[in-house]
């Protein structure tokens, strides 16, 4: 008799993903999905809305990256009022904007590592799940805790004074930004009390880095083997082929390195990037269009950034970076643990970041907007925490949005979740009709790499607890755990 | 005279579960016309880490939330420590947040939860109707409450 295996989330609206784990009659993993059972209704929430108000609703899609959402709805919103497509903007919008995303690339990544990532390395991804947390890593290493709490502090301070509100926050407009940063709002950071300053930040991200890596030293062997498959890699890069979160054309390469998307202009995605929707999910699955859609789906988020740039232009990132690149001998890196990493590296690269852009003078000065010549149509991507973040609007005559399409970050990371759970269930499965600990604690780790954000990719707000069921091959469930 | 922090939490843009910033609106006003200078109000679309740091500065702390509970018009309950934490970076929970408090610093405030009944979760911007009435038995409920802790020694 053939069965399944469900991990099915609960949330307070309803909004949930669910695992599910098909065996056949011999107990072998057939297939796994990744369900997305919400309804996608955001699109249309925003259909008949005037445009400006865009870079503000959009915020509502997600309460961990309201400010990614912010910035890619006013990126595009600037290719429709003439202010051309990413380089348009006066220095100073530019820097204020590039503040505010590096503040929430910074706090997102922090928060990832010290409230995620930093148990399953402390007290092993085997451990009892009620250890594995935040609340333990406080009562055992109190420094560390504390490093994690400050640091996210740092960057939802930094995002509140460019930004303006925690709800509602209406810093990025179409052409521009609100306000500047003030001297007095700049010494705030620069000049605050240690270690609430961007010296510390920069240094407490090295201490991080180095935490991963004394724990690799240990368990190179689960680094470099859970969950390892071949797969392409999409992100922004800067025209000379830096990372560059805020701006940059797409590149994708193959898991061999291969360029298979070439500097594209993002105005064009949809000629690039295709969407399919399967009857399973409400989340589609992207792929590259010349590929087709068993070939081309690839991975976004820190791994795939990565793989993609050709350096980091900021020193003490770039020097980790090719520590780093060093592990692959610089070839596409397809491990997915190794994504943790690569976001330490990004979250020392978002410190030095806010520590040059806060002894910018541009921060200070006075043009706040530029306007040109009307259009109807605009595109804004951006490297968000998880990965690429596509706002598409198309606006009519009386200034409401038309159409709105939006590709989040854990959309484009459909098909990779999806598989790193069929190759962690293929691995720890087969054999067995009961799900134990170890085996839902991997599919959590797996998962957790790509630090998904359902609410997000089905835009609807809530949790994402963890629920699993096995399921015969006629229906029947004959085990089921949640967490 | 305690120092009093009220922080509601939710998404303004799911229609009822923008309560807690509702809230925080009304409470804003009365705290200004009356001068009540040690309460201080925050919103924000969840709980993070970083409100520890924030609750520590505090007596009492407490946090408001949309509920699709049974609970009548709103209900206020006593939070007490729990190690619970989400299997994602979505959300930490006011009895976490206490549990953190308590780990990393020796002062903890007294934690209590509003919660007030909602009914509608779609993206949608105000507030249902049933959803307004609950507000205010709540805010009337809160100011009572709030100004017999605000006066306590």
């Amino acid at each position: 008799m053939a069965q399944k295996i469900t991990i099915e989330p609960v949330t307070r609206v309803e909004g949930h993903g669910k695992v599910t784990i098909h065996l056949d009659e011999k107990g072998n993993v057939v297939r796994s999905r990744l369900h997305i059972v919400e309804f996608r209704g955001f699109e249309r929430f925003i259909q008949g809305r005037p445009y400006w108000e865009a870079p503000v609703l959009v915020q509502r899609l997600c309460g961990i990256c309201p400010v990614s959402h912010h910035l890619a709805a006013a990126k595009a919103l600037d290719v429709i009022v003439g202010a051309g497509t990413g380089t348009g903007l006066s220095h100073t919008a530019e820097k204020i904007r590039r503040l505010m995303h590096y503040a929430q690339i910074f706090q997102s990544h922090a928060l990832h590592f010290f409230h995620l990532a930093s148990p399953d390395l402390l007290f092993g991804v085997d451990a009892d799940p009620k250890v594995r947390n935040i609340i333990s890593v406080a009562r055992v290493n109190k420094e560390l805790a504390v490093q994690g709490v400050l640091m996210r502090k740092f960057g939802q301070e930094l995002i509140q004074a460019t930004a303006g509100k925690k709800i509602h926050g209406t810093g990025a407009i179409p052409g521009g930004v609100n306000k500047n940063l003030s001297e007095e709002e700049r010494d705030k950071f620069t000049k605050g009390a240690a270690p609430m300053n961007p010296g510390a930040m920069v240094a407490w991200a090295e201490e991080a880095i180095d935490f991963f890596k004394q724990y690799y030293k240990k368990n190179k062997e689960f680094i470099d083997t859970f969950s390892v498959f071949p797969s392409n890699h999409l992100s922004l890069v800067r025209k000379d082929g830096a990372l560059d979160l805020y701006h940059g054309n797409i590149r994708a390469i193959d898991s061999e390195g291969k360029v298979i998307l070439h500097d594209v202009d993002y105005q064009e995605y949809f000629n690039y990037i295709h969407e399919e929707v399967r009857s399973w999910s409400y989340m589609k699955f992207p792929y590259i269009a010349e590929l087709g859609e068993t070939e081309g789906w690839y991975r976004v988020g820190p791994l795939a950034r990565l793989n993609t740039c050709n350096f980091i232009p900021t020193p003490l990132a770039q020097k980790e970076f090719e520590q780093y690149k060093a592990n692959t001998d610089g070839k596409p890196n397809n491990m997915c643990m190794h994504t943790h990493y690569a976001r330490l590296i990004e979250l020392l690269h978002a410190a030095e970041v806010i520590k040059d852009l806060l002894n910018d003078s541009d921060l200070q000065g006075n043009e706040l907007v530029r306007r040109g010549e009307k259009k109807h149509e605009g595109v804004g991507v951006i490297e968000a925490p998880r990965g690429t973040l596509f706002h598409h609007y198309r606006i009519n005559d009386n200034d409401q949005v038309a159409m709105a399409n939006l590709i989040v970050s854990t959309t484009n990371n459909n098909e990779p979740m999806n598989r790193a759970v069929n190759h962690v269930a293929k691995t720890m499965m087969t054999g067995k009709k009961e799900i134990t600990e170890p085996m839902m604690n991997a599919i959590e780790v797996a998962i957790r790499a790509y630090d998904p954000c359902l609410s997000c990719a089905t835009h609807a707000m809530g949790e994402m607890p963890l629920h699993i069921q096995v399921i015969t091959a006629d229906g029947m469930v004959v085990d089921e755990i949640k967490r | 005279m305690k120092k009093i922090l009220l922080h509601a939490y939710g998404n303004p843009g799911c229609g009822d579960d923008g309560l807690g910033d509702a809230f925080i609106r009304e409470m804003e006003s009365w705290v200004k016309k009356d001068g009540l200078h040690s309460i201080a109000l925050d919103s924000n679309y969840q709980l993070n880490v970083e409100d520890v740091a924030e609750m520590v500065r505090y007596d009492i702390v407490i946090f408001v939330d949309a509920s699709k509970a049974d609970i009548g018009s709103y209900s206020f309950t006593t939070v007490q420590p729990a190690p619970h934490t989400s299997f994602t970076t979505h959300s930490i929970f006011p009895a976490s947040l206490l549990s953190l408090c308590m780990e990393l610093y020796t002062h903890h405030p007294l934690v209590y939860l509003l919660q007030i009944k909602g009914y509608q979760w779609e993206f949608s911007e105000g507030l249902s109707a049933e959803a307004c009435k609950n507000l205010q038995n709540a805010v009337q409920f809160a100011q009572t409450t709030i100004l017999n802790f605000h006066n306590q020694e």
